[in-house]
């Protein structure tokens, strides 16, 4: 993407924001047809994150507006998962019943995301495609084994939440929604008293297997195939403020504790 | 630059204008409509200073775009006022002083007024969950609790109902 000139570490401000065209989309093959004319575009959802690019030096050459897309919207359960649109904002999922009952405790975990502003604004779409490591979507949908669904001009394309840090998008391709597949008794349990140190999701069914994620505010989330019978694995984590020894042995403490919570529920 | 046709509502009263595309909504109410009461923070949707409603909902008008207003309804804190009077959370503020240097006081209320929209009768975690998406630059957390607890009873006061 192209940058802005001397837009280092100190941030632009919006008032020096590049001229840009603007799409506003109608319906997603509205956004994708857009999306694939014009070549440095970007997506405009939220807005919460994309704004904080444009003051990183973040330049577009166009904009394509998907926040009037209904279908973007809308959380349904279906037989391969819980679907969840990309433009889904933290709140509406956070309180949707559906959500709620489908999987407990991740409601009550997406609603930890940000304050009630943000949350308002801010979608969960937005919130993985800026792969920023410090924010929590990625980490509650890696535990819950998620699947994140786009759409180009060449198709539809499935990958694991895990991969959006380093997959080879198609030129254009549109997050549309999120699946989470069900398993009988899924459940999901986020520790994050020790943000921005550090966070963890344990998500098992009700055989006990599950997924163990563990995340920092500067590194990637680890994700964990686990179940009840094994212990913590420590890993090279590489966070550049607190040592591995030190979040290895606050993770395995947070493992314990969200196991026993688990199997309080 | 390219301009965008926006139509909206603005404190009750329909407008209809131009922006340039990469306008933020900020710069549109404070440099083009002169509404100064919504200010410029942290320029990245963290503060809260330059919070203002749209369709009912907060927003940090540094990161919403002007064009984003085409076709809904916004609210900002000089449309608090009733015939010229202050509204019930604005005298529930100023009867707290819960402000110091009052750069975030525009945006404690409009989040107020969201908060009174949105939820029945808040208690003291509801609104502290609330405002914790604005920030005080002073600090002035209690006054500004005590002051939107005010707010809650006056409304519901103001409904009939016992406080």
């Amino acid at each position: 993407m192209k940058r802005v000139d001397g837009a280092g570490l100190i941030a632009t401000s919006f008032r020096s924001l590049p001229a840009f065209g603007v799409t506003v989309a109608s319906s997603i093959p509205h956004a994708i047809e857009a999306l694939a004319q014009h070549e440095n575009a970007a997506v405009l959802s939220g807005g919460a994150d994309l704004v904080a690019q444009f003051n990183e030096g973040f330049a577009p050459a166009h904009l394509v507006d998907i926040s009037r897309i209904e279908a973007l919207k809308k959380i349904t359960l279906r037989d391969d998962g819980l679907m969840i649109g990309a433009g889904v904002t933290h709140q509406q999922g956070s309180s949707d019943p559906l959500v709620k009952t489908a999987i407990p405790g991740f409601a009550s975990a997406w609603r930890k995301i940000a304050n009630v502003r943000i949350r308002m604004s801010a979608t969960i779409g937005g919130n993985l495609m800026a792969r920023r490591t410090r924010y929590e979507g990625a980490i509650l949908l890696s535990a819950l084994a998620a699947r994140l669904q786009f759409e180009s001009i060449g198709g539809s394309l499935e990958i694991a939440t895990g991969d959006i840090w380093d997959a080879a998008l198609p030129a254009g391709a549109l997050l549309t929604a999120i699946r989470v597949p069900l398993r009988v008794g899924l459940r999901l349990d986020y520790e994050r008293s020790m943000r921005p140190v550090m966070t963890q999701a344990l998500a098992l069914d009700e055989k006990g297997h599950g997924r163990l994620v563990t995340s920092t505010e500067f590194t990637r989330p680890r994700i964990l195939e686990i179940s009840a019978a094994g212990s913590y694995q420590p890993y090279a984590i590489g966070d550049p403020v607190a040592s591995d020894d030190y979040l290895n042995h606050t993770a395995g403490v947070f493992m314990r504790r969200q196991f026993a919570r688990l199997a309080a529920t | 630059m390219s301009e965008m046709q926006i139509k909206f509502m603005l404190n009750g009263k329909a407008r209809e204008d131009r922006a340039p595309s990469s306008m933020m909504l900020i710069d549109y109410l404070r440099d083009r409509l002169d509404l100064k009461g919504a200010r410029i923070g942290c320029s990245r949707g963290v503060c809260g200073a330059c919070t203002v409603l749209v369709d009912g909902k907060p927003v940090a008008a540094c990161s919403f775009f002007a064009f984003q207003i085409d076709g809904k309804s916004i609210e900002t804190v000089e449309g608090l006022e009733i015939d010229g009077k202050w509204n019930g959370i604005q005298q529930a503020f100023a009867d707290h002083s819960a402000f110091q240097c009052g750069y975030c006081t525009s945006g404690m209320m409009l989040i107020t007024k969201a908060m009174l929209e949105h939820e029945v009768k808040p208690d003291r975690h509801t609104i502290i969950d609330w405002i914790s998406s604005n920030v005080c630059r002073c600090s002035g957390y209690p006054q500004i609790i005590a002051a939107v607890e005010d707010a809650v009873a006056r409304k519901y006061a103001d409904a009939g109902e016992a406080k």
